[in-house]
């Protein structure tokens, strides 16, 4: 039916040229480098996580003491509840971004079938998320050993310090994926890091906080008070469990289990409005 | 080519696209021309598959868009300028895109030549004009290139040069034998980048014609006369079953060639002090074809009827307010 110019691809490329779901990863992959923003939620994340860690160690040392592992461990998962809000943003606008700009039409033309566009951006943003937190928690402690004495030895056979190191990376890519879903749903960048910042900061504390038999049982399994399980330590595990009504105890893992349950639920609800709703 | 078959979209009450059917034909330039608001873009999210219809169906070279393995090979779309994020550079937007379909860098660089964008190609889209926003959307249609191009509004924003320089680049890719979609409020613009044209209001289509015949309004013409007994006059006339607008006590426009009403007026013994055929521009023949299906009408007061018909011509409506001579035009469904 056509006949191409010379200059341009041959017609029979479209046997070469065609969207895979690999293809898709390495677009989102893009989306996401190329957008300085997400190295600056990126970078005042990993910042926090280290910078909060040498303070510590040498507030310690200057006091005259030895950091212990334990303490060492603390400060590096410490700053968790407040590097999950640049996360929450990183990962609202992985997805809102496309609705305020536009871009969805773009990102849909190329990609039909709409579910893949989704699914790599889960994959990208928990790869990166993952990263980020590693290297955080890993910078947070490798600055605990060199300034907070000889005493810091990390054995890492320690399961439940092995727990804690890997918590923040853990809880931080839930986090990501569940502000993805609800952002897919919601698709208005402030709606959605308001819903999140609410949900985070607020309605799940509070509901926690309300000493109705009811709310002690849902409140449990509420997205971050569920997955914040994984980063306590033994002792205010405990202290949860006493709290909490009797039944909803989670324990670390269940814990970060529902906080995945959640991260799908939104991202089929996502997927399913994704599909059939026009964009 | 585009085939769309009883295509309707309906957003609450609201029927944006009411029932359309139409064959896009590749090796010409086929323009969109309707009022803001008569359901051009939709027509086009349509097309590829960003809106679902309420009714009906499109395919794009023999496929519903959202079939194609490879859909920017198929169709390369321009449907908003900028729908990029602004913190992006130009490159790195289209770079993405391609990414989708295993396009490389190579072709990337293409684009970005063919669409005069090389030089800002590192640059960031924020400080993009509309103008540069359009051409990386045009430049984004032509990644993968498509033997269908759907173009909404290209010329929003362009300066003449810009204009000029995707009036040249239509024509030639039409001339290589493929399909041109584009879509426009502005007759003029259509009438010099395009060789057929589809005329929509309010959701339904109102012409589907090469834009020669839409000029000469499908053989029908038109004249206005000064009559000292212009009521008697028109009655003869509308007897005579010519379509009649007295705009005052003395003057009528008529939907007839010179010499029938001159003889019609004989017959029936009316005096005629002036008598002159209208010339139709393009722009009059579309204004005349959109008069009762434009959206928003400036013409405060006016009472929109709403038992009239669809086909019902304007000049059936003495009282209606209309800047244009009317005439019937033949309308396609």
């Amino acid at each position: 039916m056509t006949t191409h110019s010379p200059d341009l691809v041959p017609t029979d490329a479209s046997d070469r040229l065609r969207v895979t779901f690999g293809r898709v990863v390495v677009s989102e992959w893009r989306k996401m480098v190329t957008l300085r923003s997400t190295w600056w939620t990126l970078s005042i994340m990993v910042a926090l996580h280290a910078g909060i860690g040498l303070l510590m160690a040498v507030y310690t040392r200057i006091n005259g003491s030895n950091l212990t592992p334990e303490e060492a461990t603390d400060w590096a998962v410490g700053p968790t509840q407040m590097t999950q809000l640049a996360i929450v943003v990183l990962a609202v606008m992985t997805i809102t971004s496309e609705y305020a700009t536009g871009q969805i039409r773009v990102s849909a033309t190329a990609v039909p079938s709409r579910l893949p566009i989704l699914t790599a951006k889960a994959l990208v943003l928990g790869c990166v998320t993952l990263v980020a937190g590693v290297l955080g928690v890993a910078l947070s402690v490798g600055a605990s050993m060199v300034v907070g004495g000889g005493t810091v030895a990390f054995t890492l056979s320690g399961t439940e310090t092995a727990r804690l190191l890997a918590a923040t990376p853990l809880y931080l890519v839930g986090i990501a994926l569940v502000s993805l879903g609800v952002g897919a749903l919601i698709r208005s960048t402030g709606g959605t890091i308001a819903t999140m910042m609410g949900l985070l900061l607020v309605v799940e504390q509070i509901l926690m906080a309300i000493p109705f038999h009811l709310t002690k049982l849902i409140a449990p399994w509420l997205p971050s008070n569920a997955g914040s399980l994984i980063r306590y330590d033994l002792d205010f595990l405990e202290t949860v469990k006493e709290v909490v009504a009797p039944g909803a105890y989670l324990g670390p893992w269940g814990g970060f289990a529902v906080l995945l349950g959640w991260a799908v639920l939104f991202g089929v609800l996502a997927g399913v409005r994704l599909r059939s709703r026009d964009v | 080519m585009i085939v769309a078959e009883g295509l309707s979209k309906t957003y609450g009450k609201v029927r944006a696209v009411d029932h359309v059917s139409f064959t896009v034909e590749p090796g010409r330039v086929t323009g969109f021309l309707g009022p803001n608001g008569a359901g051009k873009s939709t027509t086009m999210r349509m097309i590829l598959g960003l809106d679902r219809p309420t009714a009906g169906r499109v395919t794009v070279n023999g496929a519903p868009y959202t079939h194609h393995r490879a859909p920017l090979t198929q169709v390369g779309a321009l449907l908003e300028a900028k729908a990029v994020h602004p913190g992006r550079t130009a490159r790195a937007h289209l770079m993405t895109v391609a990414a989708t379909h295993g396009i490389g860098r190579a072709r990337v660089d293409e684009v970005l030549g063919l669409t005069g964008l090389s030089d800002v190609a590192g640059k960031r889209v924020k400080g993009f004009s509309l103008g540069m926003g359009q051409r990386l959307g045009i430049a984004v249609a032509l990644l993968g290139d498509p033997a269908t191009l759907i173009l909404d509004e290209p010329v929003n924003g362009l300066d003449p040069e810009g204009v000029k320089w995707v009036r040249d680049l239509s024509r030639m890719l039409a001339a290589q034998g493929r399909t041109v979609f584009l879509s426009s409020h502005l007759m003029a613009e259509v009438a010099q980048t395009a060789d057929h044209v589809i005329v929509i209001g309010r959701g339904r289509i109102l012409a589907d014609t090469p834009i020669s015949a839409l000029l000469a309004g499908s053989g029908q013409e038109s004249s206005r006369l000064r009559a000292p007994r212009a009521a008697e006059l028109a009655t003869a006339l509308r007897t005579k079953g010519f379509a009649v607008r007295q705009t005052d006590a003395e003057h009528l426009d008529v939907a007839a060639a010179t010499k029938d009403i001159a003889e019609t007026a004989l017959a029936a013994q009316i005096a005629v002090h002036e008598l002159a055929p209208v010339r139709t521009s393009l722009e009059e023949a579309y204004l005349a074809l959109t008069a009762d299906e434009v959206e928003y009408r400036s013409s405060v007061g006016a009472p929109s009827n709403p038992y009239q018909q669809p086909d019902q011509q304007p000049d059936q409506q003495p009282d209606q307010p209309s800047t244009v001579p009317t005439r019937p035009v033949e309308v396609v469904r």
